[in-house]
């Protein structure tokens, strides 16, 4: 079989001592996992991962894999070769009859390096001599050491490895190595970079959205599904379990003073997310919500909505400017889809003052006064089931096994 | 066809069976480009001309005065754009009711210098005095819609126009009065020389003719265009002329205007039925559109209903899920204003009623019992999803 060589930098990973191991498993299956169905062999080195790859995978599978799997801190596509110099020079000589080196003008500089200090150069000798190669090859050329256009990267360890191009990763550490969680998933910016974060962070996660159709429409659902497509990438692939919430909707409506609407309305999410992680194994929740960015997202908000979770609920964006949170949705690419103007919530289920600073006690004998549970166990029993690959693909959903 | 469940014929009317088999009888009989001058050419051309007049015979207007176009947004254009090709730009009035064809003119009137003089439609009528007190020297084109696509309120047209030219007088220059009458066409009688209009503004596929063909009617020829092409419909709509489509059109039309009296008073009887089950069944429910039987003229054939507490959007997908088509005017959203929901505004209704409102419109064919199970669908859901 014919193969790609591309050569996976390790950053937080590396700094692991015993359980090393453990994490760069992880981080081998989850880019394995993208890169079916071509096959992949993996080997390590020190601060290295190197993949083969079926040579007839396009180069943009491979990119988007390493491109989106947190752990990954840089990557190259690189040739490998025998340990000595004559075969460094040879490969480096085919390298440079490629792209960037090609066009035969402009700047450039070589950076080596040895971690085998029994190669008879040293990394400077190393790049000296090849940049000479280089050299010889395109006169109109001339070497930058401060600012080149272009890199020639000698990696002297088992083998000699040469590439031209160092792709930035995303860093952080593994999806799965940090346990399960359950993101609760609206059709805005922020929950989508709230996943995003935690899965940086290395954990798993399965998306929720609560759905009050005909209140909202099938297009705010659609619109929550190309967001969990967005995002399975990231997460190694997603489940998206979409909850029927009208009923619920209606009855806080019914059976709540106006002002409490949406404090209660996340009360009965809580509930329900946590019905969901006991289901799916999960021992955590992650929303999307920052201090004081709205009403239900103010401390004593935040602190009844706690009360009202057997699990714990991280909130990662919860100190986080709203320019910041944009520019991440923009980096992950959800933002555009965010901004779609479907709403996930309709306007008569949002009081036009809302309580803001509730006490917790007083609010959690409200909640418990207005016997939503059964609708809520309704609510957890019909919901529907998204499966989203890797690619971002659905696998499979719940409808389509009930037709 | 019974067309059961459907109640957008304001958005568009299904096509007729006759007209849909002329389109094609026409499209596979005259196969010559009319500005061609081989015979296939010049049959084509006949035949134009001849639809030119019968169509013209439907709104009692002179065939030269009739412009093919590609439908109603279309011939409302070529009366705005008119003016963007003027040094001297003076005022315009357009009532804020207008069809976003004509609203959407607003922003670029003013970029082109026009003074643009929006004014209201209290309870969806603009009236002639409203329109006088507004009127200066420098007036060039006012515009009112024949019926209100959202409320089916139908406007003094002729008494307009009698302001509009005693101000002509006054300041002895031309005052050019253009109306959009696609509601109207087929559905009330429309003679354009007895309203006293410069211009209006027809599509097909509001009568049950076809989409992507509607008429311009102009009687001004100081109205000159701003695209280019090939001379066709007297340099004001260049382009090959879509001559199935015109006279699938004609087909649809001539219909229309044969059996007005007997569509409209079908639709009388199903409108004053929509009323009586409202006002007895779900008294809740608020009428926008003034009643049929009332001083107020108001299209039997729109009747648009706000159902309080429940934005139109998730009421209309309410009434899909059983099967029925109506249209909402405005989205479930705390800043999506659209259109239906700026067009009651501007009528003075109150946001709370305006972000509510459902359009119900209905043509030749809708059923009595159809009208009772969307009335039924309506009372229901309504009581349902009502606050308790």
């Amino acid at each position: 079989m014919d193969t790609k060589l591309y050569l996976v930098r390790l950053g937080e990973i590396s700094l692991k001592g015993l359980n090393r191991d453990f994490f760069e498993k992880r981080l081998r299956h989850n880019i394995k996992d993208k890169l079916r169905p071509w096959n992949s062999t993996c080997t390590r080195q020190k601060g290295r991962l190197y993949f083969e790859i079926d040579a007839k995978c396009p180069d943009e599978i491979a990119d988007r894999a390493f491109s989106t799997t947190f752990g990954v801190v840089g990557f190259s596509q690189a040739v490998r070769c025998e340990k000595s110099f004559d075969a460094i020079v040879e490969a480096t000589k085919r390298l440079i009859s490629s792209p960037p080196f090609d066009d035969g003008t402009g700047s450039f500089k070589v950076e080596a390096s040895r971690s085998d200090k029994s190669f008879p150069l040293n990394s400077y000798q190393i790049a000296c001599e090849l940049g000479g190669v280089v050299l010889d090859r395109y006169p109109g050329m001339h070497v930058d050491v401060r600012h080149p256009e272009r890199i020639l990267f000698c990696e002297i360890r088992n083998d000699a490895y040469l590439y031209t191009s160092l792709r930035k990763g995303l860093g952080g550490l593994p999806v799965s190595c940090a346990g399960k969680g359950m993101l609760l998933l609206s059709g805005g910016i922020d929950s989508p970079v709230a996943g995003w974060r935690m899965a940086r962070r290395g954990l798993k996660q399965e998306c929720i959205y609560f759905h009050a159709y005909p209140y909202t429409s099938e297009m705010a659902l659609e619109k929550v599904k190309s967001l969990a497509a967005i995002l399975a990438p990231y997460l190694q692939g997603t489940r998206l379990h979409v909850v029927p919430f009208t009923d619920s909707q209606l009855w806080i409506r019914d059976h709540s003073n106006e002002e409490e609407h949406t404090l209660m309305m996340r009360a009965c999410m809580m509930k329900v997310a946590n019905a969901l992680a006991e289901k799916s194994e999960a021992l955590c929740l992650v929303t999307g919500e920052a201090l004081g960015q709205v009403a239900s997202q103010t401390l004593e908000s935040m602190a009844f909505t706690d009360g009202m979770s057997e699990r714990v609920v991280l909130r990662p964006l919860v100190g986080m400017d709203k320019e910041e949170i944009i520019a991440t949705a923009m980096k992950i690419g959800s933002y555009e889809t965010s901004i779609l103007p479907y709403e996930d919530c309709c306007v008569i289920f949002s009081p036009k003052h809302p309580l803001v600073r509730p006490d917790a006690t007083v609010e959690t004998d409200h909640f418990h006064a207005m016997a939503i549970e059964g609708l809520l166990d309704k609510a957890v029993a019909e919901t529907s089931t998204y499966d989203f690959g890797v690619d971002g693909r659905i696998l499979r959903s719940s409808c389509d096994s009930e037709a | 066809m019974l067309h059961t469940g459907y109640f957008d014929w304001a958005a568009t009317a299904p096509l007729s069976a006759d007209a849909s088999q002329e389109y094609v009888r026409i499209a596979e009989r005259y196969i010559g480009n009319p500005s061609s001058i081989h015979r296939e050419g010049r049959i084509a051309a006949q035949y134009l001309e001849q639809l030119r007049a019968e169509i013209a015979s439907c709104m009692n207007a002179e065939p030269k005065s009739v412009v093919f176009t590609a439908g109603g947004s279309e011939s409302d254009a070529i009366i705005l754009n008119s003016l963007l090709r003027s040094k001297a730009p003076g005022q315009v009035v357009i009532p804020r009711f207008e069809h976003a064809a004509v609203t959407q003119y607003v922003r670029i009137l003013e970029d082109f210098g026009w003074d643009v003089r929006l004014i209201q439609a209290p309870g969806g009528f603009v009236r002639p005095e409203q329109i006088a007190n507004v009127l200066t020297e420098k007036t060039r084109l006012v515009c009112c819609m024949f019926v209100n696509n959202v409320t089916g309120t139908i406007q003094d047209i002729s008494g307009i126009a009698s302001v509009i030219r005693a101000h002509e007088r006054n300041i002895g220059r031309k005052v050019h009065f253009h109306c959009d009458a696609v509601q109207a066409l087929g559905k009330i009688a429309v003679d354009v020389r007895a309203l006293g209009i410069d211009s209006a503004a027809f599509s097909a596929h509001k009568f049950c003719g076809p989409r992507g063909v509607g008429i311009l009617y102009n009687s001004n020829p100081a109205i000159a265009a701003l695209s280019r092409g090939g001379g066709q419909e007297n340099g004001l709509r260049p382009g090959t002329e879509n001559l199935a489509g015109i006279a699938a059109m004609a087909t649809a039309l001539r219909s229309a205007v044969n059996d007005l009296d007997i569509h409209l008073n079908h639709a009388r009887t199903i409108r004053r039925y929509f009323e009586r089950r409202f006002a007895e069944d779900a008294p809740e429910l608020v009428l926008l559109s003034p009643p049929i039987d009332s001083e107020l003229l108001s299209s039997s054939y729109i009747l648009s209903v706000s159902v309080p507490g429940i934005p139109s959007e998730v009421f209309t997908r309410m009434l899909f899920d059983q099967g029925f088509c109506v249209s909402s005017g405005s989205a479930c959203s705390n800043n999506a204003k659209q259109k239906g929901e700026g067009v009651l505004q501007a009528m003075g209704f109150d946001s709370r009623l305006s972000a509510s409102s459902v359009r119900i419109s209905y043509g030749y064919d809708t059923t009595l019992e159809d009208a009772r199970r969307l009335a039924d669908a309506i009372v229901e859901l309504f009581y349902k999803h009502m606050r308790k």
